[in-house]
C-alpha cells in the first residue's frame, strides 16, 4: 500500500469518527479478551459499593469495550466514575486491565465526542493548557503566606528551589497538588532529599505529570509533556527522577517505560529505601516525640507501581524511634479521590472516603500517614468533616519532621 | 526482602490452610497470593467426596474416600497419610476449617458422615457434607412434603425461580422427596436494578435494613397468597446474612435458606473473608500483590522464590515453601508453547492416572466430547506428592524443603469427583504440618 492509498483510507476512518488504535492499546485490547464475566471484581469495586443501579462496575465497563469501536462513546455516563483504584484487576483471575480499559475508553471519547467529557473536567485541562499545572496555582502572595504559615505550624524551614544542572544526580519533581495545594510537601521533599546529601535539583518549567490529562482523555497532550519533560531532563544528562506523589509515580514511571525514554523514576520512599537504607533514616529521622501512626496505601502507589513500595514505606516507619507502627486493616482501599471521581462526582467521591475513614477510626492510630499528596488532602478534608481526632500527614512531611524537628 | 520460616504460595482454601496450621505448630508464616485465587470462585460449601469411583453419586463420603483409596493409589486422599487413618486427616483439617470459619461469622452445618443434596440456583443440586447454616432449610431431604417458593428478582442475571422450581421438583422426586409444591416467582423491586442485577449487588441491598424490610412484606404476601412453607432466595447477604435469615424467618413464618450459587458465589467471599480474618489472628501475614514468577535452588533445597510486584523481582526466603496456587484458575498450571506446565518450578507433571505426562499437547489431554463420562484427562493433571506432600519423581522426592497442597495435586478430578474443598483443606493441613515439622 502505498502513501496515497494510506492517506485515502485514513481520510475516511477520521471521517467516520474511527480512531486507529496505536500498539500499546492494541495489546490492552487483547488482553480484555481475558474477561469471562464472571463478576468476582464487582464484590470489591469501590465504586460499584456506594453507587446505586447506573454503575456496571469493572466488569461492565471491560463490557463497553465490545462495541463497535464508534460506538465507544455509549460508556460516557460510566467511565467516568471510575477511581482507578485497581482491585478490580489484582483480585480479577486473569489480571484483565481494567484500569486500562477505562483510560483508552476516556482518551476514545475525548477525541470522538469530546462534548460528552464531564464540564469539571475540561476546567482542570483548561488549568494545564494555562498555567501548566492542573490546579489554578495561587498568586505569589497567597502563595508566600500559606506556605510560610504552614511551615511555621510544623516548624519546617523555608529553603530556595536549587534548579537541576548539569552534573545533578536527581531530579525532584514535585507534582500539581505539592506545587499549588499541599505546599509543604515540595518544601519537605526538599528538606529530606539535603538531610541525605543527595546532589537533586528540580527541573526548570516542569509541568504536570500528565496522570490528571491521561485521565480526562487527551493523551496525545500527555505523551506530549512527558516527553518533552523526559528529553529536557535528559539534555542536562540526568537520568533519574524522584516524585513524593504516589500519582506522579505510577504515571511517570510508566510513560518512561511506554516512551522508551531509558528514565528510571521513583517514589521518594523507594528511593530512600533503595540508596539511603532504613538503618541511615531511623538514625536521622530520630526526633519527635511518641506516636501511634498508621499507613494508607495509595492505588497509586500499591497496586501502580506495586506493593513492593508501600512494603518499603512500612519498613521505614517502624524503624523509627518513638514511631509506633499500627497495622490498618484495609490501609489499601482507595480514599476515593483517584481517577478525577473527587472532580467529576464529589459525592461518590466523599461516600468512598466514608468508608475509609471507619478504616483510621479503627485503627487506633493518632497519625495516619498518605505518601501521596493527593490522598492527604481528600482524607484531611473527611477528617476534618467528621471531626476525627486523628491526625493526618503525607509521608514526606512526617518524614521530615522526623528529621528536623527540635523535640527530642 | 521477606524472610520466614514458612513461605506459603497461593491465598485459597489449601494455602489458607495449610498457613493456619503451620502457625498453630509455632512457625512464623507468610502468604504471598497474587489476588484471589479459585476458592473465591467455589460455592464456598466444603464437600469431601460425591460419588464413588465408578461415577456414581454417594451420601457417605467416607465411603466415598474409602472406595477411592481402595481403587486409586494416586488420589491426594489414598497418599495423604500413611500412617493414620485418612478419614481422621480428612475429620481434623475440615475441623481446623470449620472452626476458623465459625469464629469469624460463617457457620457451618453437617457431617462427615452423610452427604447432603443442596438446591441450587440452577434449577439443579450440589451434592456436599458440609454447608453454610443458611443453606440448611434448602437440603432436600428436609423439604419431603414442602411447598417450597423459589424467589427470584427481576433482573437478576442467571436466576430463574420457575425453572429452578420445576428442575427442583425433578430432581425431587429422583431422590424420592415429594414436594407438594415448587413454585417460582420473580419479584419487581423499585430498589434493585430491573437488568444486569448480580448476586452481590442483591446480597449488599439484603443487607441493608430498609430493603429487608421491604422484601420480607412482599415475602410474607407470597407466602400467604401460596400457603409456602419453604423459601428458597438465591443470596441471604454478604455480611448480615444470620440477622436476615432470622427476620425474614420470623416475618414470613417459613423456612426461609439460601440456594448454592455459580462462581463467584456470595457464600465463597464470606467464607474466604472468614478463613483470611482466621489466618491473621494466628499472626500469619497475608501479601498480597506479588507474583511468585521463580526461585533458586541449591541442590534439592529451594533457597528462594522469586517475588515480583510491579516488574521488580524480590526473594522471598524460608525454611519451607508451600505451593498451593491451584490449577488452571488460581494460575498453579499455565499454558506454554500447547503444553501445561507448573508455573513456579517447573515441577515435572502427571495426569490423572498417575502417569508422567512426556510433553503431550493440551489437545491430547481432552476428551472429544465436551461433557465426557470421565472427565477431560487434562483436569486431573498436576504434581505427585508423597505423605508429607513434598513433589516426588519417579518415587523421588524433588525439592526435600518444598510442600504441595490444593488442586495443583494431580490424581484427581474434583469437578466429577464433588471433592475440591475436601482435598484442597486435607491437603494443605497435612503441608502445614509437614512444613512446621520440617523447620521446627
Amino acid at each position: 500500500m502505498g502513501k496515497k492509498e494510506i492517506d485515502h483510507i485514513s481520510r475516511i476512518l477520521a471521517e467516520e469518527k474511527i480512531v486507529v488504535f496505536s500498539p500499546y492499546e492494541d495489546e490492552i485490547y487483547s488482553e480484555i479478551e481475558k474477561c469471562q464475566n464472571c463478576s468476582l471484581c464487582l464484590a470489591f469495586c469501590p465504586v460499584f459499593e456506594v453507587t446505586d443501579k447506573f454503575y456496571p462496575g469493572p466488569r461492565g465497563i471491560a463490557d463497553e469495550l465490545s462495541r463497535d469501536v464508534r460506538e465507544f462513546w455509549r460508556a460516557s455516563n460510566i467511565v467516568y466514575m471510575c477511581t482507578l483504584c485497581g482491585q478490580c484487576q489484582e483480585k480479577c483471575p486473569v489480571n484483565a486491565p481494567i484500569p486500562e480499559v477505562v483510560v483508552l475508553l476516556r482518551s476514545k471519547i475525548f477525541v470522538q465526542r469530546p462534548d460528552l467529557v464531564p464540564e469539571e473536567l475540561k476546567t482542570l485541562l483548561e488549568n494545564v493548557s494555562k498555567y501548566g499545572y492542573i490546579f489554578e496555582p495561587m498568586s505569589n502572595e497567597e502563595r508566600g503566606e500559606s506556605l510560610k504559615g504552614r511551615l511555621e505550624m510544623i516548624g519546617l524551614p523555608l529553603t530556595k528551589d536549587p534548579p537541576l544542572e548539569k552534573g545533578s544526580k536527581i531530579a525532584y519533581f514535585p507534582g500539581c497538588q505539592a506545587e499549588t495545594r499541599l505546599l509543604d510537601v515540595k518544601e519537605a521533599g526538599k528538606l529530606v532529599l539535603e538531610a541525605f546529601n543527595v546532589n537533586y535539583g528540580i527541573p526548570e518549567g516542569w509541568k504536570c505529570c500528565g496522570l490528571p490529562i491521561r485521565l480526562i482523555g487527551d493523551s496525545a497532550m500527555a505523551d506530549e509533556l512527558q516527553r518533552g519533560f523526559f528529553e529536557k531532563i535528559k539534555e542536562l544528562g540526568v537520568r533519574e527522577v524522584v516524585t513524593t506523589c504516589a500519582g506522579c509515580a505510577s504515571e511517570l514511571r510508566a510513560a518512561a517505560k511506554h516512551l522508551g525514554s531509558g528514565i528510571h523514576v521513583r517514589h521518594l520512599i523507594e528511593f530512600l529505601f533503595e540508596e539511603v537504607g532504613v538503618d541511615v533514616i531511623s538514625r536521622k529521622a530520630c526526633n519527635g516525640g511518641n506516636v501511634k501512626v498508621a499507613l494508607h496505601e495509595p492505588c497509586h502507589l500499591g497496586r501502580h507501581v506495586g506493593r513492593y513500595v508501600v512494603a518499603y514505606a512500612e519498613r521505614i516507619l517502624k524503624a523509627l524511634p518513638n514511631v509506633n507502627y499500627a497495622g490498618m486493616k484495609g490501609a489499601d482501599e482507595c480514599c476515593g479521590a483517584g481517577g478525577l471521581l473527587k472532580f467529576h462526582d464529589p459525592t461518590v467521591s466523599a461516600a468512598i472516603r466514608s468508608r475509609k475513614l471507619d478504616v483510621i477510626s479503627k485503627s487506633g492510630a493518632g497519625l495516619v500517614v498518605a505518601p501521596c499528596p493527593l490522598c492527604t488532602v481528600n482524607i484531611s478534608e473527611g477528617v476534618a468533616r467528621r471531626k476525627l481526632s486523628v491526625g493526618i500527614d503525607d509521608f514526606t512531611v512526617f518524614l521530615a519532621k522526623r528529621i528536623y524537628s527540635k523535640e527530642v | 526482602m521477606i524472610e520466614t520460616d514458612v513461605l506459603v504460595i497461593g491465598g485459597g482454601v489449601a494455602g489458607l490452610l495449610a498457613a493456619a496450621k503451620a502457625a498453630d505448630e509455632g512457625v512464623e508464616v507468610v502468604i504471598v497470593d497474587r489476588g484471589s485465587g479459585a476458592s473465591y470462585q467455589s460455592s464456598g460449601v466444603i464437600d469431601v467426596m460425591g460419588c464413588l469411583p465408578e461415577g456414581e453419586i454417594t451420601l457417605s463420603p467416607l465411603e466415598g474416600v474409602t472406595q477411592t483409596i481402595e481403587c486409586l493409589p494416586q488420589h491426594p486422599y489414598s497418599v495423604i497419610s500413611s500412617e493414620r487413618s485418612v478419614a481422621d486427616v480428612i475429620k481434623e483439617a475440615t475441623k481446623c476449617l470449620l472452626d476458623m470459619a465459625s469464629t469469624h461469622e460463617v457457620r457451618f452445618d453437617g457431617n462427615i458422615e452423610k452427604n447432603v443434596i443442596l438446591l441450587n440456583t440452577i434449577g439443579s443440586f450440589k451434592i456436599t457434607c458440609f454447608y453454610q447454616s443458611t443453606m440448611s432449610g434448602g437440603t432436600l431431604n428436609k423439604l419431603d412434603g414442602a411447598s417450597l417458593l423459589v424467589v427470584g428478582f427481576n433482573g437478576l442475571a442467571g436466576f430463574n425461580p420457575r425453572f429452578c422450581a420445576s428442575g427442583f421438583k425433578h430432581f425431587a422426586s429422583k431422590f424420592n422427596v415429594e414436594l407438594r409444591k415448587a413454585d417460582g416467582v420473580k419479584l419487581s423491586l423499585p430498589a434493585l436494578r430491573d437488568f444486569n442485577l448480580t448476586f452481590i449487588e442483591l446480597a449488599r441491598m439484603i443487607d441493608k435494613d430498609e430493603f429487608r424490610e421491604i422484601l420480607a412484606k412482599k415475602l410474607r404476601d407470597e407466602t400467604v397468597k401460596g400457603n409456602t412453607s419453604h423459601i428458597a432466595l438465591p443470596t441471604l447477604g454478604l455480611r448480615k446474612h444470620y440477622e436476615s435469615m432470622r427476620i425474614l424467618r420470623e416475618e414470613t413464618e417459613a423456612e426461609v435458606f439460601e440456594l448454592v450459587s455459580p462462581p463467584p458465589s456470595v457464600p465463597a467471599q464470606r467464607l474466604m473473608r472468614a478463613l483470611e480474618e482466621g489466618v491473621a489472628e494466628k499472626g500469619v501475614r497475608i501479601l498480597r500483590g506479588y507474583k511468585a514468577v521463580g526461585f533458586k535452588s541449591e541442590g534439592r533445597r529451594v533457597m528462594s522464590v522469586i517475588l515480583d510486584s510491579g516488574g521488580k523481582h524480590f526473594p522471598a526466603k524460608a525454611g519451607a515453601y508451600i505451593l498451593a496456587t491451584g490449577k488452571f484458575i488460581g494460575g498453579g498450571l499455565v499454558e506454554e508453547e500447547d503444553k501445561v506446565k507448573e508455573a513456579v518450578f517447573n515441577l515435572p507433571l502427571y495426569d490423572e492416572r498417575g502417569k508422567a505426562l512426556r510433553g503431550q499437547k493440551i489437545p491430547r489431554l481432552l476428551a472429544r466430547s465436551p461433557f465426557p463420562q470421565g472427565g477431560h484427562p487434562l483436569m486431573g493433571c498436576g504434581v505427585k506428592v508423597n505423605a508429607q506432600m513434598k513433589p516426588v519423581v519417579e518415587g523421588e522426592v524433588v525439592y526435600e524443603n518444598l510442600f504441595v497442597a490444593g488442586s495443583l495435586i494431580s490424581g484427581y478430578s474434583y469437578v466429577r469427583e464433588k471433592s475440591g474443598m475436601g482435598v484442597a483443606t486435607a491437603t494443605g493441613y497435612v503441608a502445614g504440618i509437614s512444613a512446621a515439622i520440617y523447620v521446627g
